[in-house]
């Protein structure tokens, strides 16, 4: 009991099934839309799909089965659309012409679809049937192409399908009522078809109703599939329609843009897989990759069904019976980890990536030049979107990683992304040791690279890795129909040439275009369109030469007035600045004899330093324009016929950088000496080469005479004085040599003046050595000078400084009166050397440690280091700790000794 | 030539030998002959101490693979012995183990020497 029960729900299911697959077929190919392509892949309708896989083997089983009860059923619409294919066979009376008829129009309908007009057969569903065995066979690319391009065409006419079909759902209802089995309770009239002698009712209907209303025009139009006055009205329609899409362009297109804010690049983005753009051929290989991860991510096990060798399996599962999948390796995963999509920019490579990935049911990350594309950070993405995976949110679903702009990133990152996909990549973490322990552990999520240059050296590595996605130019054709279907949604109104031009201009790159699209064509700028690419930009020295050359187009000068415009537009938003210094830097060589014309723009150069000037001290900035004319003037008084070469304007960076150099040079030195800076550079640097450079032997310097012993002392005073150093600076060839630092000589030279020669390298050696000693006697000098200030010793010891003092300060004097040939010096250095008391008496632990304290300590010894005292010198004995090992300590001991 | 060796007629003695991984000098360049070096104790866990100066050593004690002799020679001069034995010796002392201090000593009386 139990048993039966069950088959017959079985039967029952497999009924549900059928009539679900009878409405999903109708309804297919009721849009007009049969969208294999799509459906096929469409991971949402996978259950439909099993359905009708299982429908094909339930159908046929069920053929001999279900033939004679459905036969029975009144109702049966199919039974109905079949027998009537015989129509011509039956013998009828005068009212059978209607059927007949009615049965030639469904037929020429149905030949509109072109599948489903085999109804010779006695079976149930003949259409269904025939559409199973239609299927693209998948291991049929070509086959596949095909289909998707005549769907897509069939989408574009999409339209009139639509209208068309309503008319074929009313024959079929007046169909419904006419012919039947049974003694229906409608007029009729029995037929008996002789082949079986089976009856059949047929209506009969009143003939003037019908005659006036249905029977006339069909016997008509029995040659047009739709009817006369449809055909009629639609064609009014469609003339109203486009007279209002007229009038519509016509009146307000710049409002219907303004209030639309989305760009069109993302609004008109394909949606579907079936809208994109690109070439067919690569979409499909792209998605056939994708698909092959299948296995790895869903872990989708191939379906075995009994009718597997007969059916095409969808997707990538239908290889997998027997043989294993081609593009995969032993462990399932597919031979390229990585996918690279190449090609000009502008094409939508990133559309191509995001669609189809979403298509085959990945969430997407994307990573693109726009992020920190590090190594660490690269890791991390990594990481983050391939092993993890989104468990919030509705529907979480297994990442895809998109990395975009590939080319821009490092290529240390490049190699951690080859490594990683290898499984060789360990986290940085601790458990990178269990992980290897586990084994390598590859990549399980599919990765797409997208790049505009495929030969960047830095993707050399990844190229060979990679399978290589070339994605190739859209056709201008192609592409200027889209444009004008956008066009058309956008009310806009477009020539088909001037969008194929539009198309071919911009090099098929379906951004910029749209762009154009966009910001000209509702603009009605006319033909011209000035396209702007992406990343392209005009460089300064495209610019410059634009100004200092004569434009030639086809062998004749362009008018004063173009030539102008274009100046105009090349000055308009660029730096104007840097434009104006680059042909002041440039004009001189170009050559030009007319001295006048110099002149007059050299006067100009004038006009344009006031205008900016002004500008800038004013902050008035509609001046502005005014210095681009300018340029116009550059232009007709300075551009030259040849070729020419441009150089960098360097020289005021040059010049600038010097200036700074030395103003710091002095700087330095006014801190230290406290001379102004522009006594300095007048009064001190042109005598600096003379002061520095005195006439002394290159020998010992205990070997000088007492007059170059003076120049000496002279030559060191002067440095201290202006706190100048003696630095030993290593050259370029390996040698090294003293230099002044900071370098104040060369403040006073002009750089092509000859140089009086500096003095040996062994006298500056003798020079340092001197120069050494004079600071630590300075300084020491300095300290005692200054403690008198700071300490405050007892009357005795102050009156003794004080004599101490006035003493060392008159033998400095004296030094310094005798040595010295500027006397001004001195008095100027002693306020602005700091007081190196404070900082240089200190102890280890910051205490100071002043010459008065130890003086003190040592006078009067303090209760507790008496004790100290007595106590060390109690325990004589010492103890002198020695470092190492005692086992290598030997005495020699000799035979003399012992006897 | 025959040097002769005899032992103590009143006993050979145990001594223990004190090895220092440095040099026990004077401060002011005295002798050191009786010059008290410091003190030496055994810590409760037998740890032998030695303090020299204000030097703490902490030392171990350990049995020697070679046992030392302590020899007093007796030269000639002393007249008691004739030409065939110019110097006799004398075992005093034999020590089998000794006490070392290798490590680097502390010091002890840090505070009085900073304040």
């Amino acid at each position: 009991m139990i048993y039966g029960e069950k088959c017959t729900v079985a039967i029952i299911k497999s009924m549900v099934k059928q009539r679900n697959a009878e409405i999903f077929i109708n309804l297919t190919m009721e849009d007009g839309f049969p969208d294999p392509d799509g459906d096929l892949y469409d991971l949402i309708h996978e259950d439909e799909y099993e359905v009708l896989n299982e429908l094909e083997g339930s159908s046929k089983k069920k053929e001999e089965v279900s033939k004679q009860p459905v036969q029975k059923n009144p109702g049966s619409q199919k039974i109905l659309s079949s027998n009537s294919n015989e129509a011509p066979d039956l013998v009828l009376p005068s009212q059978s012409g209607i059927t007949a008829n009615e049965a030639t129009k469904k037929r020429t309908f149905e030949e509109l679809f072109g599948d489903v007009t085999d109804l010779l057969g006695d079976d149930i569903l003949p259409d269904v049937h025939e559409h199973k065995e239609k299927r693209p066979r998948w291991d049929e690319p070509e086959e596949v192409i095909k289909q998707v391009l005549e769907a897509r065409r069939i989408l574009h006419t999409q339209n009139n399908y639509v209208s068309i079909h309503q008319t074929a759902q009313d024959f079929e209802e007046e169909k419904l009522e006419t012919i039947s089995f049974r003694v229906p309770s409608w007029n009729f009239m029995p037929v008996t078809r002789p082949s079986d002698s089976e009856r059949y009712y047929v209506r009969v209907r009143s003939h003037n109703k019908f005659a006036v209303t249905k029977n006339r025009p069909k016997m008509v139009t029995g040659l047009l599939s739709v009817s006369y006055s449809r055909l009629k009205a639609e064609a009014e329609e469609i003339i109203v329609k486009n007279a209002e899409e007229a009038t519509l362009l016509a009146t307000e297109p710049d409002v219907q843009i303004s209030s639309d804010d989305k760009l069109w690049v993302d609004k008109y983005r394909p949606q579907k897989y079936i809208e994109l753009l690109s070439d067919e051929g690569v979409n499909r290989k792209f998605l056939h990759w994708l698909k092959l991860w299948d296995k790895i991510v869903f872990n989708r096990e191939p379906i075995t069904r009994q009718k597997v060798t007969e059916m095409p399996k969808f997707g990538t599962k239908k290889f997998i019976k027997n043989k294993p999948i081609e593009g995969r390796d032993s462990k399932g995963f597919p031979e390229h980890r990585i996918a690279l999509l190449t090609g000009p920019p502008g094409l939508g490579k990133t559309t191509l990536a995001h669609l189809v990935a979403r298509h085959a049911g990945y969430n997407i990350v994307e990573v693109n030049a726009s992020d920190d594309r590090s190594p660490d950070n690269f890791r991390q993405a990594l990481l983050a979107s391939t092993e993890m995976k989104a468990v919030m949110g509705a529907d979480p679903r297994p990442n895809c990683l998109i990395l975009d702009e590939i080319d821009g990133a490092p290529a240390t990152s490049i190699d951690i992304l080859l490594k990683f996909i290898h499984g060789k990549l360990t986290s940085k973490s601790k458990k990178g040791k269990n992980k290897e322990e586990k084994g390598e552990e590859p990549c399980r999520r599919p990765i797409i690279c997208i790049c505009n240059e495929l030969y960047t050296p830095s993707l050399r590595a990844l190229r060979m890795a990679a399978l290589v996605i070339q994605v190739p130019e859209v056709s201008a054709s192609r592409l200027a129909e889209r444009l004008g279907e956008i066009a058309r949604k956008e009310c806009i109104r477009a020539d088909a040439d001037a969008l194929l031009q539009l198309a071919e201009k911009s090099g098929c790159d379906v951004r910029t275009c749209l762009g154009a699209l966009q910001y000209m064509g509702g603009a009605k700028s006319g033909n011209t369109f000035n396209l702007v690419f992406k990343d392209t930009k005009k460089g300064l020295f495209d610019s410059w030469k634009e100004i200092l050359q004569v434009p030639w187009a086809r062998n004749r000068v362009i008018p004063a007035r173009e030539r102008m415009e274009r100046i105009l537009k090349v000055v308009f938003n660029s730096e104007t600045n840097r434009l104006a210094l680059g042909i002041f830097h440039n004009y001189p060589q170009i050559q030009n004899n007319s001295i006048v014309r110099l002149s007059d723009s050299l006067q100009w150069f004038q006009f344009f330093d006031r205008i900016t000037t002004f500008v800038m001290n004013t902050q008035i900035w509609s001046a502005m324009p005014y210095a681009n004319y300018a340029f116009v003037a550059w232009h007709f008084n300075l551009a030259a016929n040849n070729n020419i070469q441009l150089s960098y304007p360097s020289v005021m960076y040059e010049v600038n950088q010097k200036l700074a150099k030395n103003q710091s040079i002095l700087a330095t030195v006014h801190r230290v000496s406290g001379i102004e800076t522009s006594m300095l550079t007048i009064d001190y640097c042109p005598l600096l080469s003379e002061l520095l450079t005195p006439r002394l032997r290159s020998v010992s310097g205990h070997l000088y005479s007492s007059n170059e012993k003076a120049e000496l002392t002279r030559l060191v005073n002067v440095m201290l004085d202006l706190g100048l150093a003696l630095v030993q600076e290593k050259n370029p060839d390996g040698s090294y040599e003293y230099n002044f630092e900071p370098n104040l000589l060369e403040i006073g030279l002009f750089p092509d003046c000859k140089k009086r020669k500096s003095l040996a390298y062994a006298v500056k050696q003798i020079v340092v050595q001197e120069y050494e000693m004079e600071r630590l006697k300075r300084l020491e000098r300095m300290t005692s000078g200054s403690s008198k200030l700071v300490s405050t010793p007892t009357a005795t010891d102050k009156k003794r400084r004080n004599i101490e003092a006035t003493e060392k300060l008159k033998e400095a004097s004296e030094i310094t009166n005798a040595v010295k040939s500027v006397a001004n010096h001195h008095k100027k250095l002693e306020p602005v050397v700091p007081q190196p008391e404070k900082m240089q008496c200190r102890d280890f632990f910051g205490r100071i440690i002043s010459n008065d304290r130890q003086q003190q300590s040592a006078n009067k010894i303090s209760p507790r280091a008496a004790r100290l005292q007595d106590m060390v010198n109690r325990n004589r004995v010492w103890y002198k700790y020695k470092e190492g090992f005692s086992n290598a300590v030997r005495r020699t001991v000799l035979m003399r000794d012992l006897l | 030539m025959l040097v002769r060796v005899k032992s103590n007629p009143d006993g050979k003695e145990d001594w223990v030998l004190i090895e220092l991984q440095g040099d026990v000098d004077t401060s002011n360049g005295e002798h050191m002959k009786s010059q008290n070096i410091g003190d030496f104790h055994f810590a409760k866990d037998g740890t032998p101490i030695l303090i020299i100066g204000y030097h703490i050593l902490y030392g171990k004690d350990t049995p020697m693979s070679k046992p030392i002799a302590v020899l007093k020679k007796k030269s000639n001069s002393e007249g008691c012995l004739n030409e065939e034995h110019p110097a006799e010796y004398t075992v005093i002392a034999i020590a089998k183990r000794k006490i070392i201090f290798k490590t680097r000593p502390k010091r002890i009386v840090n505070h009085f020497i900073t304040q």
